[in-house]
């Protein structure tokens, strides 16, 4: 009894670590493939091994094995698989949101009327597959829908660096309009510079402005256009230092606010305020001339709450943010 | 063939019927965009889904662009694609039952009981009609895809069907029918005499799609709909009206008149109602208001912001409520939205879901504003005269100057618009020359001169587009430019509610209502399917 029990938590430590490993091979393959997407990739090569395992071990003529023979057991390998995922980047929303996600599509599968494991396990990896590819299809959807909100002769502010932001302005750009960019520097980590440079790249007009410039530019911007690190359950959105700042801005300027993001970023959180954030530690940049006494708050990113949200253009279309919260509780009710 | 013909000139009559403007409102617009829709649907012969859902396509899109201020046409055609593509799904469905472990789950019945799990995990499927969401996004193409490689190998060629990735164009294929089934069905289509004795016919090959006759009954029943779409909208009025409060109003609305009618056979409350320049139709709207026996009060529309801190509720109708929530409405309720915002009071609008249009105000493809003659504002004796004294000026000028092509670009413009009124319209905007009030003259141009933007453009983010065509601009001073738009944009978080024939809906609601009643790869009826060709 002993020691089946050990076996099958050395079994499903070598399950997540397996998940961990896929996880970062999936980053490193691409730099264009996103948190969320990667733990996804990762977790359907987890039901993937355990399914091979399974044939495996029979031939080996072991009788009882870790490897899931029921569909109770591989949604709790897929469970620890995705706490092991989490574990390696625990503040990191959108990971975590990618992998409920994941798991929520899974486990409610038609698979669970399939009598044969085998056959309802190829299902399951057949629908991890086809989220990890919608997933990633999603930033080309979000640029074609939306590239018509950009109007030629306009004026786009960003902030920091979002791929799919990027993704748009290029799809835009490329159906020939003209328009020009203002990117803030980002500041500490200097994420808006990245997005000039990649901008300039493409020949899209770009302007760099400092992230204290916004609220001076804002008469000039036509539209701001931001990523988001997730979406809540309210429709508002977590993203990068300073994009509430930017928000509160556009409103005061009666400037449209308009967020693009991918539907696995939709995330299970309620936040009230900045407090409710979930806590992120991070190394302090600032100047060396600090008062000793002085304190530092320095948070990576900020709330912004929807009733500065015009529109979010996701992968399922183009939403008002009272629009995510029916999305989510379609899906998890 | 002779009645391919025939169909085409119908259209061809209606398209020409919609750009002179003998069919006004958004109704008759929406009625007739249906009776030709169920024509071709009736009298032509599609073997698929696909093919049909492409003829409606291209006959909405003429009709769409022959009048495209008037969204309700562009609405209809969805709503009829909409209903294709349902049926479509549905058939697909019904094809693939057979094989699947649980038919009495599946039956097609929409409304499901159960709260089991099992019954979610099917429920995916089986609302699938919703488009793309969070619910359902792997259930678009995998299943099918699924169905048919494992368990269901009833279709003979997959290649018939759309990419399974390709979650828009899951419908495509939609016009497998096989044999038994249509023998089935034989006698069901005697309604569309034309279609069965087709069928009769070409009895071997699935010459037209069978779900012709369902889709018939729905179209039928949609201008059912719109029939009696207004009096789904009355009769809410005494819903929304308390006894003894001030309601503002602006100019003429039939919808509106028939709300406050209706409320005020059970309640006794005030109208306070805005002429609304330059139509002035708020006077007519008056007279009907006190022949009800309602308290009324008419004050100019200037007096609106006055008035406002009286009023308990803004009641207007609407031209087209636009995918963000915000409306296009009669000129002028964007600046009673604004009043009514700044004294908190709610502005509600009546508006039927003909009008839903799924164009966002920034798409490029919305045209959503028209513009009048100046006749209402400026009058044409003033126009005519002020027309002559600036002829004596161009004549005056063009003997000083020598006559280079600058100088005679207006001569002979000017002359052909002398017959239409002294006025010349270009792409949309009037020209007036009024050299008697220069001093206005200059202040006005001062927005408008050089850019083809119109100065309207500040009313809202949009792009008035109207002026497509050159701009003319007079090179001599004085110039006074007299737009006289039709509509106003307002936007959503103007808008307190919607009353329309489905009951009340917010704003943050339209959302929802465009994808039960759209598809979503007919937003644009202009593009190819969705996701096919992005690019503009």
């Amino acid at each position: 009894m002993h020691v089946t029990e050990g076996f099958e938590a050395n079994t499903q430590g070598t399950l997540n670590e397996l998940a961990v490993r896929e996880f970062h091979d999936a980053l490193s393959r691409d730099e264009e493939v996103a948190f969320a997407v990667a733990a996804i990739m990762a977790l359907t090569a987890v039901i993937k091994r355990s399914r091979q395992a399974a044939a495996g071990v029979r031939g080996c003529m072991l009788r009882r094995t870790a490897d899931a023979t029921t569909l109770m057991g591989v949604s709790k390998e897929l469970e620890d698989a995705a706490q092991a995922l989490q574990r390696v980047n625990p503040t990191n929303i959108s990971l975590k949101a990618g992998c409920e996600l994941f798991l929520r599509y899974t486990t409610r599968t038609s698979a669970l009327e399939l009598k044969d494991i085998e056959t309802a396990k190829a299902r399951l990896i057949e629908r991890g597959l086809h989220f990890a590819e919608t997933s990633t299809r999603a930033r080309q959807t979000i640029a074609e829908l939306g590239s018509r909100f950009i109007r030629s002769n306009c004026t786009v502010l960003t902030h920091g660096y979002s791929r799919v932001v990027l993704r748009l302005l290029q799809q835009a750009f490329s159906s020939g309009l003209q328009f020009s960019v203002i990117v803030t520097e980002g500041r500490p980590d200097g994420t808006g510079i990245t997005m000039a440079k990649k901008l300039d790249a493409e020949n899209i007009p770009v302007t760099l402005v400092l992230d204290s410039c916004v609220a001076y530019i804002m008469d000039r911007v036509d539209m701001v256009l931001t990523g988001a690190d997730a979406v809540v359950e309210n429709g508002g959105i977590i993203n990068k230092l300073g994009t509430y700042g930017i928000a509160l801005a556009a409103q005061a300027a009666s400037k449209p606010f308009y967020v693009a993001a991918e539907s696995y970023k939709f995330a299970r959180l309620y936040p009230l305020g900045q407090a409710d954030l979930p806590e992120e530690r991070k190394p302090l940049d600032v100047g060396p001339m600090l008062p000793p006494r002085a304190n530092v708050i320095n948070p990576s990113r900020d709330y912004t709450p929807p009733q500065c949200i015009s529109l979010l253009v996701t992968d399922l279309g183009v939403l008002t943010p009272a629009a995510v919260s029916d999305e989510l509780i379609q899906l998890y009710l | 063939m002779s009645e391919k013909k025939e169909i085409d000139e119908i259209v061809e009559e209606c398209c020409t019927v919609f750009r002179r403007r003998q069919i006004e409102g958004s109704l008759p617009c929406a009625k007739k965009t249906l009776d030709i829709l169920r024509l071709i649907v009736t009298n032509k012969k599609h073997s698929t889904a696909g093919a049909l859902i492409d003829e409606i396509r291209n006959v909405g899109y003429r009709m769409q662009t022959a009048r495209p201020v008037e969204l309700a046409i562009g609405n209809m055609v969805r709503r009829v694609l909409h209903i294709v593509r349902e049926e479509a799904k549905q058939e697909e469905m019904e094809e693939a039952k057979p094989s699947f472990s649980q038919p009495s789950a599946s039956e097609g019945s929409r409304i499901q009981s159960g709260g089991g799990l099992l019954s979610q995990a099917l429920k995916g499927r089986l609302h699938l009609p919703r488009g793309p969401s969070l619910s359902n996004l792997l259930d678009v193409g995998i299943d099918q895809a699924i169905f048919t490689s494992q368990l269901a190998p009833i279709h003979e060629s997959p290649a018939d069907r759309p990419d399974p990735p390709q979650p828009s164009a899951s419908v495509g294929g939609g016009g497998f029918v096989p044999a038994a089934e249509r023998a089935d069905r034989g006698g069901a289509d005697e309604a569309e005499s034309l279609a069965s004795t087709r069928r009769q016919q070409g009895k071997k090959a699935p010459q037209n799609w069978k779900g012709k006759h369902e889709v018939i009954e729905s179209i039928n029943e949609l201008i059912d709909e719109l029939d009696h779409i207004q009096g789904s909208i009355t009769t809410q009025g005494v819903e929304h009206i308390h006894a003894n409060e001030v309601i503002l109003t602006m100019g003429m609305s039939d919808t509106t008149l028939l709300f406050l009618k209706e409320a005020a056979k059970k309640r006794e409350f005030q109208v306070v109602v805005a002429e609304g320049a330059p139509r002035f139709d708020g006077h007519l709207m008056a007279r009907k208001l006190a022949d009800a026996g309602i308290q009324t009060t008419l004050i100019a529309d200037s007096a609106v912001y006055a008035m406002m801190a009286r009023a308990n509720k803004v009641l207007v109708g609407a031209h087209a409520v636009l995918a963000n929530g915000g409306v296009v409405a009669p000129v002028g309720l964007h600046m009673v939205a604004l009043s009514a915002r700044r004294h908190s009071i709610p502005f509600v609008v009546l508006v039927g879901l003909h009008k839903l249009s799924p164009l966002f105000p920034t798409d490029p493809e919305l045209l959503y504003n028209e513009f009048k003659g100046p006749s209402d504002v400026i009058d044409f004796d003033v126009v005519g005269e002020a027309f002559a004294q600036q002829q004596q000026l161009h004549q005056a000028f063009a003997a000083a100057a020598p006559r280079d092509g600058d100088a005679a670009g207006p001569g002979p413009g000017s002359a052909t618009a002398a017959g239409g009124g002294g006025y010349t319209s270009a792409g949309g905007f009037i020209d007036v020359s009024l050299p008697s009030i220069s001093a206005a003259a200059t202040a006005a141009s001062g927005g408008g001169a050089g850019s083809s933007s119109p100065p309207l453009a500040a009313t809202g983010p949009l792009g008035l587009t109207a002026a497509g065509g050159a701009f003319r601009w007079d090179p001599l001073p004085g110039n006074v430019h007299v737009p006289t738009p039709l509509f106003d944009y307002v936007p959503p978080h103007l808008i307190s509610l919607f009353i329309t024939d489905m009951g009340g809906r917010t704003p943050s609601y339209v959302y929802r209502l465009l994808t039960e009643y759209y598809a979503r790869d007919d937003y644009f009826l202009s593009r190819e399917v969705f996701g096919k060709d992005g690019a503009r």
